[in-house]
């Protein structure tokens, strides 16, 4: 009951966040389409769609936890008949919630500017694009989550960039890091098999979520 | 819901040996007892370790060692037990801007089972607290009072507060002074405030524990001191003595 009510008091206090945020991811990508050739469009505008979904997860994370670590709202948190995991549970719960509700807003715009014929957005969306778009975000919202409860909100903000930059480099080295580490069947085996690569992504976030509930109970200052 | 009446005697908070170490600062094996029915003033320089020890004690700062109990529920083992019988109001108010008083009161009235809206209501009515105002708009001295609403509302065993008065004007000093004696004389509980402000000690206080650099270096009921001392003696001198 204890995390159903904190998840309740923070939708309850992110309601208004919701047109803001879609309106900076939306705007966003209009503004990166408007700098694309048009016949160019539809190849880019997905990659895009899911760069500003990003920006959004991180804003998601800012505005539900990092924030309340800033105005020190976590410490009255602490101070009720909660514990320190119950915390964890609720953070992460309303996150992903409102990471899937914005990715599922989203989509549901990107299907319906199709259906209207307005941009010949591509691809069309299908179930395991869903799932697998929705399962990207709530890693990537969980990476952030896990940051802020390990280390502090300063670093939160900050952590991703050089995690970023990492990760860019992996994409770009990943042909000759796939033959030097003899990832090649690995690789075969998740491109033959998408709902492994789902699997092995919630395993992940699972991996950010029990660490970070670790740490918050044994952090030497909690927020 | 019906909240738990107030008991006739509540349970003492007993800290033993509370011990602490960071590199700047270290809290040496603190031990104190509040007792029911009575205030209890924790005073000290500042950064001589109050609030870190009522930051302890509510499980906010990791201990390194020691106890902290209040009727055989242990701080950190029975950690929800615990906190139902325990209020805590801190020093600077760590609210939610946007959200309304009633909201953040019927936020936290969720959280204990002992909750009493009648109580609530009625000591909102009698501080002034303007329950339609959103916590953002609000004073420091009226977030301090809507702390103190929810610290007590579910009739907790020990009220722990944290520089009370600190920045607030003296009318609004004089109400939440006048509330923790009143909790302490006529209901019973144990109150455990911390200050700088021997005046204050002087108005309310039954015990004084005074604390520098992280150690305990007096624990002493105020009316013994008097006594011992005779008709000369002030609080200002003794906590002048024992803090050299």
């Amino acid at each position: 009951m204890n995390i159903a009510r904190l998840i309740l008091k923070d939708l309850r206090l992110q309601r208004g966040f919701v047109v803001p945020l879609l309106a900076t991811e939306i705007g966003g990508l209009w503004a990166f389409l408007l700098q694309v050739p048009s016949a160019q469009i539809p190849g880019v505008a997905f990659g895009l769609l899911h760069g500003m979904m990003l920006i959004g997860d991180f804003l998601i994370c800012y505005r539900t936890m990092v924030a309340e670590e800033k105005n020190r709202a976590l410490l009255l948190i602490k101070s009720l008949p909660v514990s320190s995991e119950e915390i964890v549970q609720a953070k992460f719960a309303v996150n992903f919630l409102v990471v899937c509700a914005n990715a599922l807003l989203l989509f549901g715009l990107w299907q319906g500017t199709r259906a209207a014929g307005w941009m010949e957005f591509q691809p069309a969306l299908t179930l395991p694009l869903v799932i697998g778009g929705l399962t990207w975000h709530c890693l990537n919202n969980a990476f952030f989550l896990a940051i802020a409860w390990i280390f502090d909100s300063e670093r939160a903000v900050w952590m991703p960039f050089p995690a970023l930059f990492a990760l860019m480099s992996v994409i770009l080295n990943f042909r000759r890091l796939k033959e030097a580490l003899g990832l090649g069947p690995v690789t075969e085996f998740l491109g033959a098999n998408p709902g492994a690569v789902i699997l092995v992504v919630w395993a992940l976030i699972l991996g950010l979520f029990l660490t970070s509930s670790w740490v918050a109970q044994r952090k030497r200052v909690f927020a | 819901m019906p909240g738990r009446k107030p008991e006739l005697r509540a349970e003492p908070l007993v800290v033993r040996d509370l011990s602490l170490c960071f590199t700047s600062f270290e809290l040496n094996r603190v031990s104190f007892t509040v007792e029911p029915g009575e205030v209890t003033a924790l005073l000290g320089h500042n950064g001589a370790g109050k609030t870190t020890t009522l930051r302890l004690i509510m499980g906010m700062v990791r201990k390194d060692g020691g106890s902290v109990r209040v009727g055989g529920l242990d701080h950190t083992r029975d950690e929800r037990a615990f906190k139902i019988r325990v209020g805590f109001v801190p020093e600077e108010g760590f609210f939610y801007g946007k959200m309304r008083v009633k909201e953040l009161l019927a936020f936290v009235a969720d959280f204990y089972p002992s909750w009493d809206a009648e109580l609530c209501a009625r000591l909102a009515k009698s501080l002034n607290v303007p329950l339609d105002k959103r916590l953002g708009e609000l004073s420091k001295g009226t977030r301090t009072k809507v702390s103190l609403l929810a610290a007590v509302s579910h009739h907790p065993d020990v009220l722990l507060l944290d520089e009370p008065t600190s920045g607030l004007d003296p009318r609004s000093r004089a109400e939440v002074l006048r509330l923790m004696k009143d909790l302490a004389c006529a209901e019973g509980r144990g109150v455990l405030f911390s200050t700088h402000n021997l005046h204050e000690v002087e108005q309310i206080a039954d015990r004084v524990v005074v604390v520098q650099n992280g150690s305990v270096i007096a624990h002493e009921r105020l009316q013994d001191l008097r006594r011992n001392a005779g008709g000369a003696w002030s609080l200002e001198t003794f906590y002048l003595e024992v803090t050299p």
